[in-house]
């Protein structure tokens, strides 16, 4: 009896703790631009949202800003409109065949439906070297508690930069294309488990738009006027990317010194891992002004840059370690991005 | 003790010297930067750096064209509290000039100003214009750069309505009434600067004028026309009540009068004819067809018997190349039978099949002695003569559903269209094979084609309401000038 009512007592102060809950003052829904164009084959995108509160929990979700004009001005006062994408809402797209020249500055403009207008500073457009060549290097990082560690790819850009100007270089991984063989003769009906072979399909081509999850920024300071390589990319290994043939584009931006220094930032920030050299959070202030208010906080930066891009192959031999092959007991046409025909490029 | 006397004044002096305390106030402008420049628009940012509390009666920008900022213009923002960016803008500035412009603020009594900048405001110019063929009221957008507000836009001489300018680069105007040209130079002025547009602006072209009326408020249906030197003939076929006419009638383009001439063959309908033949149709009875095999030789009013046509022929489209006859498809006796009647030896022959079906309610004509016809799927086919073979020519650029059109050939153009409840015309240059539309023709437009003409370059059109319109409403005979304006 006296330990059945000391088990009922133990119950009773536990029962009285209370989730710690942060309390996060509400924050401004800031509008967030986000836009790349340059000298190469567009659309080119700009994204237009506004931020929301984030705390233990998100407050809000980021909404899109839907239904603005969005035009962008040449120096020479040329205006280009951009059209909202129909399945993209608060992106706007450049129409076919704008492409970024040069030499000229261009300014973004947007006007939102609330009949706010936004301004960005002029952004010159300075030419690009081309990528001389890509190399590659397998890296892997040990993980805590794990036998296998992560790797995956590292791209490297290849470059003759220009001994007559400051040059801001950023990269970004384009689409990439890769052979996948699953097993469809393995398929089973969950959750019953009920075996149901598939006649087709073993093997696809999987087409995947780029994943920039980490930024590549360079400033020539310390090679300028010299041939140098630089780390432009990273494709992790996820078993099922490197089984046979991968390809990828790699594109190379010539950036501005501003946008490269707003990257910076945003790389710092971005890579704070909690020691106590890091920088400390900020709000970083990109180049979009607001006309009404230019004391207004925007986030966000509109880049314009050139553009030069180069493919590469890469051979699932060239890798020194390799993650584990996924086994997909499915169709091949089931995921994302299929398909039985080789792009029409495809030249390994 | 005099030592003692002046260590004590050194130490005062050194300790009063210890309490002043240096101003370190700083108080800087700055131009930032141009952001925006157009024609006669600027839009400059500026920003008040400062370590204190301040007060600026006024803020803003001056403007000038001297490099010493006389006769500036002012761009004032008003009073402003704290630092921070501010931005100004102005407008009606000159185009293509240089200016010089600065931030400036007015505190404490003082002015301060930041570093002038260089700029030049931009030249207009004219990218593109849409469309470029098109009639008085419709709506224009030029597209360009730096249109200035008192941008005026001309059609040859006649100025046009500026109905919107819209980031200085998009100037939407109504397309004035034209000054008797078809094709105008596109002139925009901008300020003083005039421009002109690298291509020409056409006014679609084409004016009807009504000739007159049908004799008797009568109207003709499933009828045969055709044209006899300076007579347009038009009869046969059927009244709206459905009785069979006996005779057609002829317009005089001289004296545009109506006379009657009579057929000397029986009464039918859905007879075919051309400028020299005249022949087969039938009369319908319910579901009874009887066909009409016989073929006249049109000479003038005089109708001479030629030897009867080998088949059936009903609704079917024909015409003559190298002076013979040909007749084509029609429900008589298939709808892709091509035959030949040779004046000279009095004798039919059967040529290459079409290699679509054809009625006459499809648009035929013939250009350089070769045959046209239009398909129900808008193809215009080529038949050549000589090789006895078919080709696609090229395409009907707009609909021709329910067919019933016209097609007449003036010199190298071809006038397509009136197809059914449709008052759409289309021009084809034969050489180039370009389509332009034409002036629609006025009228009701459920008035069907009853005979079509050319005459001094210009086509004749009777048009006849469609037979479930009642009322005395009478046939109605226009001229179209292509090229009226």
């Amino acid at each position: 009896m006296l330990r059945r009512l000391i088990h009922i007592l133990l119950l009773i102060p536990i029962a009285c703790i209370d989730p710690y809950e942060v309390e996060v003052p509400e924050g401004k829904e800031l509008l967030s631009v986000d836009g790349l164009i340059h000298t190469g084959q567009g659309p080119h995108a700009i994204t237009i949202s506004r931020s929301t509160t984030y705390g233990s929990q998100f407050e809000g979700l980021i909404r899109p800003v839907s239904g603005a004009t969005v035009v962008v001005r040449d120096n020479e006062g040329m205006v280009t409109f951009l059209e909202e994408g129909q399945e993209a809402r608060g992106s706007y797209f450049t129409p076919t065949g704008f492409r970024a020249q040069v030499g000229k500055s261009y300014t973004l403009q947007i006007q939102t439906t609330e009949g706010r207008v936004y301004t960005s500073l002029p952004e010159r457009v300075n030419a690009v070297p081309e990528i001389e060549a890509i190399t590659m290097k397998t890296v892997t990082v040990p993980v805590e508690g794990e036998t296998n560690p992560r790797s995956g790819i590292q791209l490297i850009s290849e470059i003759n930069d220009p001994a007559d100007q400051n040059n801001f270089y950023f990269w970004r991984s384009g689409r990439a294309t890769y052979l996948q063989e699953t097993y469809p003769e393995l398929y089973i009906i969950r959750p019953a488990k009920i075996p149901a072979p598939k006649a087709c399909c073993n093997f696809c081509y999987i087409t995947e738009p780029g994943s920039n999850q980490s930024l590549f920024i360079a400033q020539d300071d310390s090679f300028n006027g010299l041939s140098t390589r630089i780390p432009a990319a990273f494709i992790k290994d996820d078993g099922r990317r490197f089984i046979f043939k991968y390809r990828m584009e790699l594109r190379q931006y010539s950036i501005s010194q501003e946008a490269y220094r707003f990257l910076r930032l945003i790389k710092q920030q971005a890579e704070i891992s909690g020691s106590i050299f890091d920088p400390p959070p900020a709000t970083i202030r990109g180049n979009i002004i607001s006309l009404d208010n230019p004391d207004e906080e925007v986030l966000g930066y509109f880049i314009a840059a050139g553009e030069t891009t180069k493919e590469i192959y890469i051979d699932r031999a060239e890798l020194s370690f390799r993650q584990n092959k996924v086994t997909i007991p499915d169709d091949c046409l089931t995921l994302p991005g299929a398909s039985l025909i080789p792009p029409v490029d495809w030249k390994p | 003790m005099r030592k003692f006397y002046f260590l004590g004044i050194f130490l005062m002096v050194l300790l009063a010297s210890s309490c002043t305390r240096e101003d370190e106030s700083t108080t800087v402008v700055e131009t930032e930067e141009v952001i925006y420049v157009s024609g006669e628009k600027i839009r400059v940012l500026g920003r008040l750096i400062t370590n204190q509390p301040i007060t600026a009666l006024d803020h803003g920008f001056q403007l000038s064209t001297s490099e010493s900022f006389s006769n500036p213009i002012l761009i004032s923002l008003g009073e402003k509290n704290g630092p921070g960016r501010f931005i100004g803008e102005t407008s009606g500035l000159q185009i293509n000039q240089k200016y010089f412009v600065r931030a400036f603020i007015n505190a404490d009594g003082a002015d301060f100003f930041g570093e002038a900048l260089e700029v030049k405001t931009l030249l207009p110019a004219i990218e593109s214009f849409s469309p470029s063929f098109s009639f008085p009221g419709e709506e224009m957008m030029i597209v360009g750069r730096n249109f200035t507000p008192d941008t005026r836009v001309f059609f040859g001489e006649q100025e046009a309505t500026v109905l919107e300018i819209a980031f200085d680069s998009r100037l939407k105007v109504r397309i004035p009434e034209p000054a008797g040209k078809a094709k105008v130079p596109l002139i925009v002025q901008s300020q003083d600067e005039k421009l002109e547009a690298s291509q020409p602006f056409e006014y679609r072209t084409g004016k009807y004028t009504l000739v007159g009326l049908f004799p008797g408020n009568e109207r003709i249906y499933d009828n045969v026309f055709f044209q006899h030197q300076n007579g347009l003939f038009a009869g046969l076929g059927t009244d709206k009540f459905g009785s069979y006419l006996g005779s057609l009638q002829r317009f005089d383009l001289q004296s545009t009068t109506w006379s009657k001439v009579d057929f000397p063959g029986e009464t039918r309908r859905g007879a075919f004819a051309t400028a020299g033949y005249i022949g087969g149709g039938a009369r319908v009875d319910r579901d009874n067809y009887y066909y009409k095999r016989d073929l006249w030789k049109i000479s003038g009013e005089h109708f001479e018997r030629l030897p009867d046509l080998p088949v059936d022929s009903y609704h079917s489209p024909a015409f003559e190349l190298n002076g013979q006859l040909h007749v084509v498809g029609g429900t008589g006796s298939g709808l892709r039978t091509l035959l030949r009647y040779n004046p000279a030896t009095k004798i039919w022959s059967s040529l290459s099949s079409a290699p679509f079906d054809l009625a006459s309610t499809q648009v035929s004509f013939v250009y350089q002695n070769k045959a046209y016809l239009l398909a129900t799927d808008n193809r215009i086919w080529e038949y050549e003569p000589t090789a006895d073979s078919w080709k696609i020519f090229t395409k009907f650029p707009v609909s021709s559903e329910g067919g019933l059109g016209i097609a007449q050939v003036i010199g190298d153009r071809v006038y397509i269209g009136f197809f059914f409840r449709s008052m759409q015309l289309m021009e084809l240059d034969l050489q180039t094979l370009i389509w332009k539309s034409k002036t629609p023709i006025p009228g009701n437009p459920e008035s069907l084609n009853a005979g079509h003409f050319t005459y001094n370059d210009q086509l004749y059109l009777l048009r006849c309401p469609d037979r479930t319109i009642p009322g005395a409403l009478p046939m109605e005979l226009y001229r179209f000038d292509p090229n009226g304006i």
